[in-house]
C-alpha cells in the first residue's frame, strides 16, 4: 500500500537522489537523425554534449512510448500501491499523455495519478524531490497531491541562455521569442509560468552580473526564508560554480541540488543555459 | 493476387509494409509541415518510426489471422511510439484491433469499417483535449465515411480507394479548422502522414509496386538506416536553407541503375530520394543547381513531371505572414529618433517600429514625429527622443494626436534610448513602462566623440575649431587630435570604467579597422571591463559610447 513516485528524465535529478528515494524515471528519447537513444539510459549527458558540439546533425526529442511507462510502473510498484507520476509541462511535451495511457492500461490493482508539473528540468526535479520526501515520511497520496498543487505555485526557476536559437528551432521558445533577433548582446532572464517559458528581464553585461540578478530575483520573492535550491546547467561548468557561490553567499539554503541537465533539456536549450530553482523548505 | 472481398493475413502484412514505405519516402515532406502542437519538424520521422515498430512486430508474427497480426502491430506501436503523433498511431492500431472479434481471420469491408471506427474512438480517448484540424479529424472522418458507405456496392479495393480519397479531402480542409495551420499555409502534418500511409495501402491494393528497395530497408534496425539529413522543417523554422531549389521529376528509361544515379546526385544537395525500378524512377533533391541535376539525369532516359520550387521564396512568404501578425499584435508603438543606418537597425531589432532620422543638427518637427507616430497601428505610443533638444518637441506630439495616448521617455542620448528599450516590456501597462524605462535610462553614462564647430576656452581647455572633443553626459571633458585618443582620454575620466560594461557605436567617418584597433587597446587598458563594439553609422559623432 505504499506511495511510489515516478517522473521522467526531463526532471534532471542526480542519480544519487533517484536511488536514495527510489524514484522511477521514464526516459524520453533523443534522436540524431534516425538514431534514437533513451535519455540517461543509452546516452549520458557528457556524451550528449560532446556530440552536439561536434556533430553537424542537431538532435530532436520525443516523448516516451506508453510502453516505457508500463515498464517503469511495473518495476516500482506492487499491486495495491499508489503511484504519483509527475511530469514535464503538458504545454512542452505530450509525455503526460503517454503516462495517462499507460496508467489506464495498468488496471484496477494500481492507483496511478498523473500530475502535470507545469515545469521542466530542475524545477520539475525539485517538485519530485519534495513529493518523494513526503512519500518517504508516509504521507498519504491525496495529501501529497494537494501539497504538489501548492508547491507548483511556490516554486520559481530563473534561467539565462546565451543563444535562443535552439529553443526557437525546436519550437519551445514560448513568449521568450520577444528576445529574438536583437542586434545588441542581450542576456535574457527567463522563467517558467503556467507551463510555458516566459521572459522575465533583459540585461547586459558579463555572467557574474546576470548570476547576481538571478539570485536577486530569488531574494525578491522569498526574502530570507530557508530554501531548497536547485542549480542546473547545460554544460556550463564555470558559470555553475559562479552561480552556486553567489547563491550560497546570499541565500538561506537548507539543501542544494545541482546537476548537469540531460539530453532532452540540452537539445532544447543547446549547450548554453544555466538556471536557479528555489522553493521554501 | 487480391481477393476481391477480403484482406487475409498475408495481404495485411504487405499492405502495412506498403503504407509504411510510402510514409518513409515522404517523411521529409511531413517533417516540413510540422507546426502543431510544437513546430519542431519531426512529425514525419516520429510517425514513420512508430509504423516501423508496428511493422516489425507484425512481420515477426507467423499467425495467419488478421486479429493476431493487428494485435502485434498494436503492441509494436505501443512500445515504439515516438512523439505525439506516434502515440496516436499506437492508439489507431490498438483501437482497430480491439474493435474486431477475437480470432478474426480476414478483413472484409465490414471489419475494415468497424476497425476504423474502433481506431477513431480510442484515438479520441487517448488525447486529453482533442483538437480539430489534426490527424484526429482525418481518422474520425475516414471512419464515419467508411461506416456510411460500407453497404454500398463495391469491392474492398474500391471501398478503400474511396476512403483514401475522402481522407485526402478532409486533410485539405485542415487549415480551415486550425488557425495555426492556415497562418503557416500548411495542412496538418500528422494528418498528412496518415494519408501517406493510406496512399501506400491503396496503391498496393491496386496492385502497384510501392518501392521494394524501401521495403527492404524497413526491416533493418532503425539505428542503421541511412540518414536523410534532418529536413525542411527545421531549416525553414530557422530561416536557413542550405539548398535552395526543391527539384523533382520522374525518369523513364531502360535498365536504370538507381544506385549509380543516387551516388552521382548526392554531392549536389540534400534530401535526395531516388525510388522506383529499372524502368521508372522518381527523383527528388534539394540543390543549388537544378541544371546540373537535370543534365545528368537526361542521359538515362526521358523526364516527366519536372518541378522546381524555390524554397527560399516559400519560406520567406511563410515568415512574412508570421511577422505581419506579430506586428499587428504589438501592444505599444515605439518611435525612436536616431541618425545612422547601424543605429536604426539596432533600434528596430529591439522592437522599435519607426525610426525617425534626426539628431543633434537636424531636429525633427512636431509634425514629423506625429506623422511617424500615427503610422503605427497601436493606440498607445512611446517616443524615445534620444537628444535633449528633441525632448520638448516630442512632448507636444500628444497635442497633434488627441485620439492616441502618447508618452515620452526623456532620453538625452542614443545610449539612454537603448537602455530604456532594454527595460520595455509588453506585459507592463504604459505608465509602468514609462517609469521603468525612464529610471533605467538615467543609470547610463553617455560618452560622445565629435569635433568642435568653433574655438572655445573652457576652464583649462583651449579648444580650437575643428579639434576633436570628448563629452560625458553632455559636458566637454577632453580634446585632442584623433577620435581614438579622445575616447581613451574621456574613459580615463570615468570612475569605475574598469568594472563596467562599455558599449561603443562607431560612426560613418570611422573605418571598422580603426574601431577594432581601438577596441583591442581598450581591452588591454581595462582588463576587468567588458566591451562591445557596434557599427552605428551616425554622422558627426565618430564614436558614441555608454558606460553602465
Amino acid at each position: 500500500m505504499a506511495v511510489k513516485i515516478v517522473t521522467d528524465s526531463t526532471a534532471d535529478l542526480p542519480e544519487k537522489i533517484v536511488s536514495q528515494y527510489g524514484i522511477g524515471v521514464v526516459p524520453l528519447n533523443v534522436h540524431f537523425g534516425e538514431e534514437v537513444y533513451k535519455d540517461g539510459v543509452d546516452i549520458w549527458s557528457e556524451e550528449f554534449y560532446n556530440r552536439i558540439r561536434n556533430e553537424p546533425i542537431l538532435p530532436n526529442t520525443s516523448q516516451p512510448a506508453p510502453g516505457e511507462f508500463l515498464k517503469v510502473y511495473q518495476q516500482v510498484a506492487k499491486p495495491g500501491d499508489t503511484i504519483i507520476s509527475i511530469h514535464i509541462s503538458r504545454q512542452m511535451s505530450g509525455t503526460a499523455d503517454s503516462a495517462q495511457l499507460a496508467a489506464e492500461m495498468m488496471g484496477a490493482n494500481y492507483q496511478i495519478m498523473v500530475v502535470d508539473s507545469q515545469h521542466v528540468t530542475m524545477s520539475l526535479g525539485v517538485l519530485v524531490l519534495q513529493a518523494a520526501k513526503a512519500a518517504k515520511n508516509g504521507e498519504p497520496a491525496d495529501v501529497i497531491i494537494a501539497r504538489l498543487a501548492k508547491w507548483k505555485e511556490e516554486i520559481s526557476i530563473f534561467f539565462t541562455i546565451k543563444s535562443l536559437e535552439y529553443l526557437h528551432r525546436t519550437g519551445r521558445i514560448g513568449k521568450a521569442s520577444v528576445f529574438m533577433g536583437s542586434l545588441l548582446n542581450i542576456k535574457p532572464i527567463l522563467s517558467i509560468e503556467g507551463g510555458l517559458i516566459v521572459p522575465n528581464e533583459k540585461t547586459r553585461g558579463n555572467f557574474q552580473k546576470v548570476a547576481e540578478l538571478m539570485v536577486e530575483k530569488v531574494i525578491e520573492r522569498y526574502g530570507d526564508q530557508p530554501l531548497v535550491v536547485g542549480i542546473i546547467h547545460t554544460d556550463l561548468p564555470d558559470e555553475m560554480v559562479t552561480l552556486e557561490r553567489i547563491a550560497k553567499n546570499k541565500l538561506n539554503i537548507l539543501e542544494t541540488v545541482t546537476n548537469l541537465a540531460g539530453a532532452i533539456v540540452g537539445t532544447h536549450t543547446g549547450p548554453n543555459a544555466i538556471g536557479i530553482v528555489a522553493i521554501p523548505a | 493476387m487480391l481477393q476481391p472481398d477480403h484482406i487475409d493475413g498475408a495481404l495485411l502484412k504487405e499492405l502495412i509494409s506498403a503504407g509504411t514505405a510510402c510514409l518513409y519516402s515522404h517523411k521529409a515532406e511531413v517533417d516540413a509541415l510540422n507546426v502543431f502542437p510544437v513546430p519542431d519538424g519531426d512529425t514525419g520521422t516520429n510517425m514513420y518510426l512508430t509504423f516501423q515498430a508496428a511493422l516489425r512486430e507484425l512481420l515477426n508474427n507467423t499467425s495467419t489471422q488478421v486479429f493476431d497480426l493487428l494485435e502485434s502491430a498494436a503492441y509494436g506501436a505501443l512500445m515504439g511510439a515516438r512523439g505525439n503523433s506516434g502515440v496516436i498511431v499506437s492508439q489507431f492500431f490498438r483501437g482497430f484491433a480491439k474493435a474486431l472479434p477475437k480470432k478474426t481471420v480476414n478483413l472484409t469491408k465490414l471489419e475494415l469499417a468497424e476497425g476504423l471506427n474502433g481506431a477513431y474512438n480510442l484515438c479520441y480517448q487517448a488525447i486529453r483535449q482533442p483538437v480539430e484540424g489534426t490527424i484526429l479529424t482525418v481518422i474520425r472522418e475516414a471512419a464515419s465515411f467508411a461506416k456510411e458507405n460500407v453497404d454500398k456496392k463495391s469491392d474492398i479495393q474500391e471501398f478503400f480507394n474511396q476512403i483514401y480519397q475522402y481522407a485526402c479531402n478532409v486533410l485539405a480542409k485542415t487549415p480551415e479548422m486550425l488557425p495555426v495551420l492556415k497562418q503557416a499555409g500548411v495542412v496538418d502534418a500528422g494528418g498528412q502522414g496518415l494519408v501517406f500511409f493510406f496512399e501506400g495501402i491503396n496503391r498496393r491494393l491496386k496492385g502497384e509496386n510501392v518501392d521494394e528497395t524501401i521495403s527492404d530497408n524497413l526491416l533493418t534496425e532503425s539505428k542503421k538506416i541511412s540518414v536523410t539529413p534532418y529536413t525542411d522543417g527545421e531549416l525553414l523554422a530557422d530561416g536557413v536553407i542550405n539548398f535552395q531549389y526543391c527539384t523533382e521529376f520522374i525518369l523513364k528509361g531502360k535498365q536504370l541503375d538507381l544506385e549509380h544515379i543516387k551516388n552521382n546526385l548526392s554531392p549536389h544537395g540534400d534530401c535526395l530520394l531516388v525510388v522506383g525500378d529499372e524502368n521508372t524512377a522518381k527523383i527528388h533533391l534539394h540543390t543549388n543547381n537544378p541544371g546540373i541535376v537535370l543534365d545528368f539525369a537526361v542521359r538515362f532516359g526521358d523526364m516527366y513531371e519536372i518541378q522546381i520550387h524555390n524554397m527560399v521564396e516559400q519560406s520567406q512568404q511563410r515568415l512574412a505572414k508570421l511577422s505581419e501578425t506579430a506586428a499587428v499584435n504589438s501592444k505599444y508603438g515605439i518611435v525612436a529618433i536616431a541618425a545612422g543606418d547601424g543605429l536604426e537597425r539596432i533600434f528596430r531589432s529591439l522592437g522599435v517600429q519607426v525610426v525617425v532620422n534626426g539628431g543633434q543638427t537636424m531636429n525633427p518637427s512636431i509634425e514629423d514625429l506625429a506623422k511617424a507616430a500615427s503610422s503605427v497601428s497601436s493606440s498607445q505610443i512611446i517616443i524615445l527622443p534620444n537628444n535633449k533638444n528633441i525632448i520638448l518637441t516630442a512632448n507636444h506630439v500628444q497635442d497633434l494626436l488627441p485620439e492616441r495616448q502618447v508618452k515620452v521617455v526623456p532620453t538625452h542620448s542614443i545610449p539612454e534610448g537603448l537602455a530604456a528599450l532594454l527595460n520595455y516590456s509588453e506585459d507592463r501597462n504604459l505608465e509602468e513602462n514609462i517609469q521603468q524605462m525612464t529610471e533605467k535610462s538615467q543609470a547610463v553614462v553617455t560618452g560622445e566623440v565629435t569635433y568642435a564647430v568653433r574655438s572655445v576656452k573652457l576652464g583649462e581647455m583651449d579648444i580650437k575649431e575643428g579639434e576633436i572633443i570628448g563629452l560625458l553626459d553632455g559636458q566637454i571633458v577632453t580634446h585632442g587630435a584623433t577620435p581614438e585618443e579622445v575616447l581613451e582620454a574621456a574613459l580615463k575620466k570615468t570612475p569605475r570604467a574598469n568594472s563596467s560594461l562599455i558599449s561603443i557605436y562607431y560612426g560613418c567617418d570611422v573605418t571598422p579597422l580603426m574601431a577594432q584597433d581601438l577596441l583591442n587597446r581598450l581591452e588591454k587598458t581595462y582588463p576587468e571591463a567588458e566591451f562591445e563594439l557596434y557599427y552605428g553609422g551616425q554622422p558627426l559623432y565618430y564614436y558614441l559610447f555608454s558606460i553602465e
